[in-house]
């Protein structure tokens, strides 16, 4: 406690110096620290992905909530990021480190509040929900599980706070896939931008049941 | 606005990656919150075609 709060003292979170948070001797632990916010960031990028997947191959469009939630998601994931980029310049320290955790915690409850909200609309008994169910519940009731799974994640992983202190590998090996998994998830974002816009054209909001892409036809009705 | 939301998260993630420190990442991270909940918002009290 007394060493924590010193460091919280004498030290900036951007202090780009010898950091004294980080130990001497890592562990495995603290190894796990490093890559488990690759495993958030990474496993919303798949998510992301496999709803793109849906959206060309199934032919469904992403509804405003749907949107909002990937919104949720890369807000997560801009979380874990956050960690391992301050991780590699060696600036991250434990009060940063809870920060990010923060972050994420923020992202998850505003993406559990929009997925309840869409379970909610579809609550009626008969109602098929929107798009197909996969594996035997729709996306955004899956979607509502992995924002708890975030909310649990962040938890645990602020009980054991210090002995998770992230640490980046040493090895080039290591290096590149950090950057590789950080990078895609960064793509999956611009592959947002592109597809959104797309699908938004120049208006200001989502129509609430979307049926084609308004910029390449911006005469659609809804 | 969903676009703009986009863009800004894109730019909070770039800097975020970089390890930028929290007077930058921070305020790009609650716009990005802020403008989210707004559309939300606006979805939640926009009238819906319903039929019951």
């Amino acid at each position: 406690m007394s060493s924590e709060t010193s460091t919280e003292q004498t030290n900036s979170p951007d202090a780009p110096a010898q950091n004294p948070d980080t130990p001497a001797v890592p562990t495995f632990w603290n190894y796990v620290g490093f890559w488990f916010p690759h495993i958030v960031a990474v496993g919303y990028a798949f998510v992301i992905l496999a709803a793109i997947g849906t959206q060309f191959f199934g032919d469904e469009l992403p509804c405003p909530l749907c949107v909002l939630q990937r919104m949720a998601m890369m807000l997560i994931g801009i979380g874990a990021i956050w960690v391992i980029g301050q991780a590699h310049k060696g600036t991250l320290t434990l009060s940063a480190y809870a920060r990010s955790f923060g972050l994420m915690i923020v992202g998850a409850l505003l993406g559990a509040t929009m997925s309840v909200r869409q379970i909610e609309l579809h609550i009626l008994p008969g109602d098929p929900g929107y798009g197909e169910a996969v594996f035997g519940l729709h996306l955004y009731t899956w979607a509502l599980i992995t924002f708890i799974v975030v909310i649990l994640y962040s938890a645990i992983m602020m009980m054991f706070f210090g002995a998770t202190f992230p640490v980046v590998p040493e090895g080039k090996a290591a290096l590149w896939t950090s950057r590789i998994l950080v990078w895609l998830f960064i793509a999956i974002i611009i592959a947002n931008v592109v597809l959104i816009f797309a699908e938004e054209g120049f208006n200001w909001y989502l129509p609430d049941d979307p049926t084609g892409y308004k910029l390449l036809n911006p005469d659609l009705s809804s | 606005m969903d676009t703009i939301i986009f863009i800004v998260l894109l730019v909070t993630a770039i800097f975020a990656a970089k390890g930028a420190p929290p007077k930058v990442v921070l305020p790009l991270f609650f716009v990005g919150f802020a403008l989210t909940a707004f559309v939300f918002n606006h979805h939640v009290t926009s009238s819906l075609d319903l039929n019951f």
